[in-house]
């Protein structure tokens, strides 16, 4: 392999540095503690031991810190997966889930069951359902285009975006602006601040099987990859399977919706990152999707709720730092002659 | 009717891209086992269109066809979003024979090694895609074409971008493989020449939607080809290093200056 060696230094180092992240994590706060401290903890969790840790620590770390770091790493890795899936079926280094609309769409679903109830299993349900929703309008937007080419989806995908990031301004217009427009524009512009037990379990429940069903495609997102002609020639299923990624991606991106409201960016840049860490080859870009996501998304979101008083909004960092990391990618982009295909 | 040995057939193809306007019609092609065809004609005649009805990614609006599902699509060229290495392209090759959930196993890799060592492109393996020269491109694409164990090498101009010595190694891989390895072989080209070397058939594609097909020596005439091409063609027959007579096939050379611009 010729990122060989180089891709056995990253799984070692990318694994090492996403476990001391997420321990810092544990240990920054408005009720700072030692990284020694946690470690105590934990250890007195798993070994179901009576260590000396105070009552406060122990609830801070467990009830507080130990599901919304998890929460952010299962989601920050279940966007890393979707975008490079997404970008491999697309044979497009510049499409993501925010750009294909299925985000959008998700949020507008979020935004309506806050206007209506309130109730988060509503919000949450309804999130899916309008995601679902998004991408089967992409589906029919795209067979009027005829092609059913890529490039036509694409175009679907910017389509179903725009319409729906409109309706979710229209609900904000409509919201009340003492009770539900904060609960909707916090939703838009996400955030793990909620994060519990109850939320880790639905990320779980929707992320894992659906990261796991595209990871068990990637030999055939890699012929995908090659473009619809050749993936056809080659005696490929191009549509159910390129659908098939899809409605994983879509589960992804409703439970992350459902569980943290729009996250924008990380599916986007994650996958240029591990590309440039160990190549397209999705058999390892997926996992290594996996990894930087998770590691990117839990810096992040310890950055947001420890860098200010109050919380800032997951998006706005998440774009900060995630457009320079993007310009560096168009630069590799130029080189590698991309558009021309 | 199709007998056993037929591997390749069209009978009264037809394709238009508008109602009426036929690209080409009553096109008739016939390719037996171990047999290597070519496709000649001007640009526009509808070489690559009949290569697409062949491979199921276009449909023939008139006629039958009979064609191996299993055959290995070469294209000119693969344009890569992402620069994928040599071995990682020739094992997609091997799509039809890998689960829906699969991935390639042991057996992949050496059907993988063995193409590759087939063409001569073994060395360049670990290589990324995206930095061969185009001769070497099309050797890793046909390795990938024979890694599926297909019945039918099914080529689109394989020699289209390459300079001669470029050529003369991808016909030379051809050779070798319809020589030693019984490989059915259907290819499109621009040259002639290269289905005077190593045709068993041909088909003149031309570009009033008309098409003939038989056996080389009979149709690589000079009359035929003039007509196929609009450029005076000579044909001569010469011994070469004091073998057998070889046929040669070239266009006039310098008729232009006589004729001028029109």
């Amino acid at each position: 392999m010729q990122f060989g060696t180089r891709s056995i230094v990253f799984w070692w180092s990318a694994s090492f540095v996403l476990i001391i992240t997420m321990l810092v994590a544990l240990s920054i706060g408005r009720y700072p503690m030692a990284i020694s401290d946690v470690l105590r903890l934990l250890w007195d969790r798993a070994t179901s031991g009576d260590g000396a840790s105070d009552e406060v620590s122990r609830r801070v770390v467990e009830l507080v810190r130990t599901p919304r770091v998890l929460l952010s790493s299962i989601v920050g890795a279940g966007l890393g997966v979707a975008g490079a899936a997404l970008q491999g079926v697309f044979r497009n280094p510049l499409v993501a889930p925010d750009i294909l609309g299925i985000a959008p769409g998700a949020a507008f679903g979020g935004a309506v069951a806050i206007l209506l109830s309130g109730d988060p299993t509503l919000t949450i349900l309804s999130a899916f359902v309008f995601g679902i929703v998004a991408i089967l309008a992409v589906s029919v937007i795209g067979r009027f285009g005829g092609l059913g080419s890529t490039l036509t989806l694409v175009l679907a995908g910017v389509i179903t975006g725009a319409f729906f990031s409109a309706l979710v301004s229209l609900t904000t217009f409509i919201a009340d602006v003492e009770s539900e427009l904060p609960a909707i524009l916090y939703w838009l512009l996400g955030s793990f601040a909620g994060a519990d037990f109850g939320k880790l379990g639905l990320a779980l429940a929707t992320v894992l099987p659906a990261v796991g069903l595209i990871y068990a495609l990637r030999f055939r997102i890699n012929v995908l990859a090659l473009g619809d002609t050749e993936a056809r020639g080659l005696g490929l299923a191009v549509a159910p399977l390129r659908w098939t990624v899809l409605v994983g991606v879509t589960v992804i991106v409703a439970g992350s919706v459902a569980v943290a409201g729009i996250v924008g960016w990380i599916g986007l840049v994650v996958p240029h990152l591990a590309r440039l860490c160990v190549g397209p080859d999705h058999r390892l870009l997926l996992p290594a999707s996996a990894l930087v996501g998770a590691f990117l998304l839990v810096l992040i979101d310890t950055i947001c709720r420890s860098a200010t008083a109050s919380e800032i909004p997951l998006s706005v960092l998440t774009a900060i730092v995630g457009a320079p990391i993007f310009v560096m990618a168009l630069r590799r982009a130029g080189r590698l002659g991309w558009g021309h295909g | 009717m199709a007998d056993a040995h037929t591997l390749v057939e069209i009978r009264d193809g037809g394709f238009a891209y508008k109602a009426g306007h036929w690209l080409f019609h009553q096109l008739y092609l016939h390719l037996e086992e171990g047999q290597v065809g070519m496709i000649l004609g001007p640009n526009g005649s509808g070489k690559t269109t009949l290569m697409r009805c062949l491979v199921g990614d276009a449909r023939l609006r008139a006629g039958t066809i009979t064609c191996p599902r299993r055959l290995g699509y070469v294209p000119q060229t693969l344009a890569l979003t992402f620069d994928f290495a040599v071995r990682d392209i020739v094992v997609m090759g091997r799509v039809r024979h890998i689960s829906l959930l699969g991935t390639p196993n042991a057996e992949d890799w050496q059907h993988v090694d063995r193409a590759l060592e087939t063409v001569g492109m073994r060395a360049f393996a670990e290589r990324s895609f995206l930095s061969l020269s185009g001769g070497e491109k099309q050797l890793v694409l046909i390795a990938r074409a024979l890694a599926g164990g297909n019945q039918l090498l099914l080529l689109d101009e394989p020699t289209a971008a390459l300079d001669i010595a470029n050529q003369d190694r991808v016909l030379q891989v051809l050779w070798h493989l319809r020589a030693q390895e019984d490989t059915t072989i259907l290819m499109s080209t621009h040259d002639p020449q290269h289905a005077a070397d190593l045709a068993d058939v041909v088909l003149l594609m031309n570009r009033d939607g008309t098409s003939a097909f038989g056996p080389t020596e009979t149709l690589l005439t000079e009359s035929k080809l003039s007509a196929l091409y609009g450029v005076p063609m000579r044909r001569h027959e010469a011994a070469v290093n004091g073998g057998p007579p070889h046929v040669l096939l070239a266009p006039v050379s310098h008729h232009y200056r006589e004729v001028g611009v029109q």
